[in-house]
């Protein structure tokens, strides 16, 4: 889903990364997982299904962007 | 708005500020010179007050010589259009303005070069607004028309006749089976959308996402979208496939080498001869003879009904940058006017009307004759309708081969369609200038003049 998962993966940063997936995964995850349950809406309004989806994704990168600098800060701090 | 020749667009006042600065700036400069967006100037403030009245804040467009819409693109032209928008967007993010309109109809063609023509649909950004307000616009009007085309084989330019706003995902879900939908690009193109569409319904608060905590983390996100919309755009790439037409009239198999080469020599003499400005190819199928007047320095309208060739022709002209528009129409059916009061879109013969200065017609008309039974007559008078100057019409006559094959043994109905049938309607109506017959076949070559008429 969206930047390669492949290139992260096979850099030599290797294990950072591999956390860094997995836990993309989950916040990815999570978010839908919490959702409340959808009523049946009667008159969905056409459009609204793409943004909530960009909405959505646009969460989930934002989490990934902390993610990233929090595990520079420990990888670096490791070094 | 229209002024003779010229194309204005007046500006409200609080825009106008935005759009200068926008039109400043590195990216817009860059891309007025390369041809991506199209030249715009504030109309000095002396000349406003001839143009209109009441207006403060005018601008005027360089004019794009052959407007088309997307409803005569095929894929590839489609594609083209959106690899456009999403580089705009991604520059502009970098210089602080946005891009919040993602649609077709913001593209023109120049040639076989697309360009964008909408300028104020960038808008000064907010540093912390990590949204990209047009993301669901750009999946409903390129990403799923262009997927669909690849998936389904659904012409994208029809797609686009009947919505102008696209496909919704609901729809293209229905069409894609419990498989595919898990797939990507499915997966995150439609049925995502459709599985989160009843959730967005309670409230507008999507509309209005809370701020970012910091401009990195803005541009992060914001990059990020027009990212995933680049990669899915990479994978609905329009693929070369084969269609009836694309195999049918190869000029290998119907003529040999030497009749090619003299049905190539005539239409080069013809060129010589007209130097005609701007050509207009009929029926143009594998684009040769499109090629060799944009070779002759004309501008060349390419018009054909299969979107296949229409679309092979646009990938040489635009890999050769030849001044070639290749456009899906079929010239019995041709584009009408729509949009609100039928008044919004030219048709396609408002656009074409006396634009051209030679009109090719080659081994065309034989088949609007059989096919949808135009009398002669009729699309003779409309090729002067069309031509400013010259035609060139290749006639294949009753005997021909090609001619029996689409008569479909109903031969009794077109057998008065003789050699000297054509020759008497059209020298009525044209002056001759030459003709030749391609040695072996039945088929021969016309360089028409439309008359003066006689003062």
């Amino acid at each position: 889903m969206g930047i390669g998962l492949l290139e992260l993966i096979m850099n030599k940063h290797a294990p950072r990364n591999l956390a860094i997936v997995t836990l993309r995964t989950l916040l990815l995850l999570l978010p839908l997982m919490l959702a409340t349950p959808s009523k049946a809406a009667a008159y969905a309004d056409p459009g609204t299904g793409a943004f909530v989806y960009q909405a959505a994704y646009a969460a989930f990168l934002g989490g990934t962007f902390y993610l990233r600098k929090l595990l520079d800060r420990f990888w670096s701090r490791r070094k | 708005m229209r002024h003779g020749d010229r194309i204005f667009r007046v500006v409200n006042p609080s825009g106008a500020a935005d759009l200068e600065a926008f039109l400043q700036t590195r990216l817009a400069r860059d891309a007025m010179e390369s041809g991506k967006l199209v030249r715009s100037v504030r109309v000095p403030p002396a000349e406003v007050s001839q143009l209109v009245s009441g207006a403060d804040c005018v601008y005027e467009h360089e004019r794009v010589a052959f407007p088309s819409y997307p409803y005569e693109w095929p894929a590839e032209m489609l594609h083209a259009a959106a690899t456009l928008t999403i580089g705009l967007a991604m520059d502009s993010a970098r210089e602080g303005f946005g891009l919040k309109d993602a649609t077709p109809e913001n593209v023109l063609f120049r040639g076989s070069a697309p360009v964008f023509v909408d300028v104020l649909s960038f808008e000064r950004r907010n540093p912390l607004d990590s949204a990209w307000m047009p993301y669901a616009q750009f999946v409903r009007t390129f990403l799923l028309p262009l997927l669909a085309n690849r998936e389904f084989g659904m012409p994208a330019h029809q797609i686009l006749s009947g919505q102008r706003d696209g496909l919704e995902p609901e729809t293209v879900y229905r069409w894609a089976g419990p498989f595919r939908r898990l797939r990507p690009p499915f997966l995150s193109l439609v049925s995502m959308p459709k599985w989160l569409a009843s959730r967005g319904t309670d409230s507008t608060a999507i509309y209005h996402p809370k701020p970012a905590a910091s401009e990195e983390q803005a541009r992060f996100i914001l990059e990020g979208v027009l990212e995933s919309c680049r990669g899915n755009l990479n994978k609905v790439k329009p693929r070369p496939a084969p269609s009836v037409w694309s195999n049918y009239l190869d000029h290998k198999s119907l003529y040999t080498p030497a009749q090619l080469a003299q049905k190539e020599a005539f239409v080069s003499e013809a060129l010589a001869m007209a130097r005609p400005r701007t050509t207009l190819d009929v029926g143009a199928n594998e684009g040769r003879f499109s090629f060799l007047a944009a070779s002759n320095g004309s501008s060349v309208v390419a018009v054909d009904s299969d979107p296949v060739v229409a679309g092979t022709i646009w990938r040489e002209a635009s890999g050769r940058r030849l001044d070639v528009l290749p456009l899906v129409v079929d010239l019995t059916r041709p584009t009408p006017a729509i949009g609100w009061k039928n008044e919004e879109n030219a048709s396609f013969l408002d656009r074409a009307r006396g634009r051209f200065d030679l009109v090719l017609m080659l081994a065309v008309i034989h088949h609007m004759l059989v096919r949808e039974r135009i009398p002669l007559e009729d699309l003779l008078d409309l090729a002067g309708e069309l031509s400013r100057d010259y035609v060139l019409i290749e006639f294949v006559a009753p005997e021909d081969p090609m001619f029996q094959r689409i008569v479909r043994g109903r031969e009794e109905l077109y057998s008065h369609l003789t050699k000297a049938r054509f020759e008497a309607s059209a020298t009525e109506r044209f002056e001759l200038v030459r003709s030749a017959r391609i040695d072996g076949l039945y088929r021969w070559l016309y360089l028409f003049r439309r008359r003066r008429a006689a003062t």
